[in-house]
């Protein structure tokens, strides 16, 4: 249940999360949103369940003694609590890489990500009030954002917890508009995540099945090509879920992905691929360090210290170290050297970058051991040598299979096409077009449901 | 307030929830029964039966047409019964060899060229679907009748081939017109694995090796066991392990008359020492990886079975 892309999550929770939600007495609101989203981790994951609720108590308690302190032991104190929430990220992180998966708390990059930052913005005297402990452990696990975020800010969730609990109560017209259009997000997101990322998934496992060693170079470039893609759908069709629930409870649309393959460089497609996590970077790391407001030499200091931790931050082994490094090249001689080129030239480096070497940093990504990794280079670039067992028209076959879903995937690239969708969304045509969306996702999910399967047939 | 204004898609998805779960619960116990076995409604939503039959083209309205009904409920009853019959009855092997003429000749597995294969076919599923993409030698000379998911309870009647003007046909109609074959290679068994028992797989198999001995009387049929997966897999799956793959090998094995159909088993040349497939040779615990199929390739050029 802990996906939203399923359909005890969608016909069951959700739907009765909804009602007891807006039954509730407003003052109370605060409360359903916690212990709704304490239950919807807990069915996910009871085993870890005590790591969030310890989490939660000491940040708060933490955040509470920060705030009373002055001068150098509320500095203390905020190093302190700092360096604790890190140490359980990266201690988990470790202990469910080399012992057992399990040992890993669902969403705990996520929400750790969410207490650090909720402790810097109070030690820098950000956030103005006191803040309730429902609120902030509320804002901790609500559960649109406990499993992947977004990493929303806590002055973004109480700036409007108002509109959710506040004084001002929302007529009933209101709050059906809101279902309505937070509905219309979900749908968009379902249907990316479910008919294109799902689906695209299964070519990059049968590429994996038959062996990088043994794939044609066309057929891995179209490997790169829909692994990008799933990662994309995948995460922003997440990301539209996430939200489109966030906007039924009453709070804004959060932009999480800003159609980042329309960027025209590197450094700008990671400020609009998973934008919270870029700037909490920012905010969080980059800055501090002093930012681009230091000397050359302490500017790419600071970016590689960013893009190592983003690299950790996204798995400890080796592969994603070296993407890491990888984008911070990339963006060390963008800052250096492309942007400095004149316009055309420019442009035309910057969206080679994103549409060229983006790709093939995914491929980095996605292949944690070293060696499949060279293999899948060498196909890639077959002038470093043949392969083994190739069969050279393994890509034809393929793209009779997921043809139209690669072209569907490379069409909502396009920033337009969504940007027509979100401005028409709630015309009449779209209305249809959702509803037949939604209904061909569960229709889909539904077929691989009790049976895993589905997507693997032997 | 018009919920139709104000909220028109989640008007709709709702009300159309309310049908389908409506229709699927009237109908679980009648069209949909075949679904509803091991469906828990605890875990899933009632329309999961109706999504699950509408993909195996069982649509909801059928309901209405008493005739099909009663016809669909008919069939399932004479399925369930022929589960349940012997399989001695349909035992090829006792059928149709006399015992003094196996006494008579014994057949030696010997070493042949890929020339071998210039008059045989191979029907399997996607591993055999992996052979004729990944053995050139093999591609080039031997005809593949191979679909991913095909089971020994389709493979007669599933229409996956094309004939030549593009016409959909199904294997039993291809061995009808096609030229007669010298040796047919089925590997069929690992789809099916979960389903039914040993006892009813063999039975079915035996079935359809008798149609293929009937349609093509002078071809040597090969069957071969079903191959194993990975240690990984094996100990971590409840159907798809190896206990279960030598058990339904042991069961086929007796199929074999070792006159004109014979049991061959190409494990021996991707096991390790323990039984399971090698760990090197598959990523995903059950497919033979490209570079891999050339060891089964090989165990078929030192399994021969040579008339004169």
């Amino acid at each position: 249940m802990i996906s939203f892309s399923d359909l005890t999550f969608i016909f069951r929770f959700l739907p009765v999360f909804l009602i007891v939600f807006y039954v509730t007495p407003i003052k109370y609101r605060t409360w359903t949103l916690l212990l709704g989203s304490l239950i919807f981790y807990a069915v996910g994951d009871i085993k870890m369940f005590p790591a969030l609720l310890g989490a939660v108590v000491v940040n708060y308690l933490f955040a509470k003694a920060v705030r009373g302190e002055e001068g150098k032991k509320k500095k203390a104190l905020f190093a302190f609590i700092v360096v604790i929430d890190a140490l359980m990220l990266v201690e988990f992180k470790l202990l469910g890489q080399f012992v057992d998966n399990s040992l890993m708390p669902i969403g705990i990059s996520f929400y750790t990500f969410k207490m650090i930052s909720f402790q810097a913005d109070t030690y820098n005297g950000k956030l103005d009030s006191k803040p309730l402990f429902k609120d902030v452990a509320a804002y901790f696990c609500m559960f649109p954002q406990v499993v992947s975020g977004p990493i929303m800010r806590f002055t973004d969730y109480s700036d409007n917890i108002e509109l959710i609990s506040g004084a001002t109560k929302s007529s009933k017209e209101e709050v059906f508009a809101n279902i309505e259009d937070g509905l219309r997000y979900f749908v968009v997101g379902l249907a990316m995540k479910v008919i294109i990322a799902d689906h695209l998934a299964m070519l990059w496992k049968e590429i994996a099945t038959i062996g990088y060693e043994s794939i044609s170079t066309p057929f891995a470039w179209i490997g790169a090509v829909a692994y990008s893609l799933e990662l994309f759908y995948d995460f922003w069709g997440y990301s539209l879920m996430s939200s489109g629930i966030a906007v039924m409870l009453g709070f804004p649309f959060i932009v999480n992905f800003d159609h980042p393959y329309g960027a025209a460089s590197v450094s700008e497609f990671y400020r609009r691929w998973h934008a919270t996590l870029g700037s909490w970077f920012r905010d969080y790391i980059y800055i501090p360090l002093g930012g681009s407001r230091v000397g050359a030499i302490r500017i790419i200091f600071n970016l590689l210290v960013v893009w190592l931790v983003t690299g950790f931050w996204h798995g400890v082994t080796l592969n994603f170290i070296l993407w890491g490094l990888i984008l911070f090249v990339i963006i060390v001689c963008e800052r250096f050297i492309v942007f400095k080129l004149p316009g055309v030239l420019k442009n035309i480096f910057g969206r080679f970058n994103v549409l060229v070497l983006i790709p093939l940093t995914w491929v980095i990504f996605a292949i944690s051991d070293v060696e499949g990794l060279i293999n899948y280079f060498k196909r890639l670039f077959p002038f470093f040598g043949a392969g083994v067992a190739v069969n050279s028209n393994d890509y034809i076959k393929n793209l009779g299979i997921y043809g139209g879903l690669l072209v569907a995937g490379l069409v909502l690239l396009v920033p337009h096409v969504f940007k027509f969708f979100e401005k028409h969304r709630k015309n009449f045509v779209f209305t249809i077009f959702l509803f037949v969306l939604f209904w061909f996702s569960v229709y889909s999910l539904s077929n691989s449901a009790g049976n895993p399967f589905m997507y693997f047939k032997f | 307030m018009n919920c139709f204004k104000t909220c028109p898609l989640l008007a709709g998805v709702v009300m159309f929830s309310i049908i389908v779960s409506t229709l699927s619960f009237i109908l679980k116990g009648t069209l949909y029964s075949e679904y509803a076995t091991d469906f828990d409604p605890a875990e899933l939503p009632f329309f999961v039966l109706m999504a699950k039959g509408v993909s195996d083209g069982v649509m909801p309205w059928e309901a209405l047409d008493k005739e099909k009904m009663a016809a669909r409920n008919k069939a399932n009853e004479e399925a369930a019964n022929a589960l349940l019959t012997d399989v001695s009855g349909n035992d090829v092997s006792a059928n149709d060899v006399p015992e003094e003429e196996e006494e008579a000749e014994k057949y030696e597995l010997v070493e042949v060229t890929d020339d071998y294969f210039t008059d045989a076919l191979f029907i399997g599923d996607s591993r055999t679907v992996g052979l004729s993409e990944y053995c050139e030698g093999l591609d080039d000379k031997a005809k593949f009748y191979a679909k991913v998911s095909l089971s020994i309870h389709k493979v007669l009647e599933e229409d996956f081939l094309k004939d030549e003007e593009g016409n959909k046909m199904t294997v039993d109609e291809a061995l009808q017109n096609d030229e007669p074959y010298g040796k047919i290679y089925i590997m069929l068994g690992l789809n099916e694995i979960g389903t039914g028992t040993t006892e009813t797989f063999v039975a079915k198999y035996a079935e359809v090796v008798a149609r293929i001995r009937e349609l093509q009387p002078d071809a040597i049929i090969y069957i071969q066991g079903i191959m194993h997966v990975t240690q990984n897999k094996s100990d971590n799956d409840k159907i798809f392990n190896n206990p279960t793959i030598n058990e339904r090998n042991e069961a086929l094995s007796h199929l074999a008359n070792n006159v004109d159909i014979f049991y061959i088993d190409m494990n021996e040349a991707v096991d390790d020492e323990n039984g399971n497939l090698l760990e090197e040779l598959s990523t995903d615990d059950i497919h033979l990886k490209a570079s891999a199929y050339e060891r089964w390739h090989q165990y078929l050029l030192h399994h021969a079975i040579v008339k004169d």
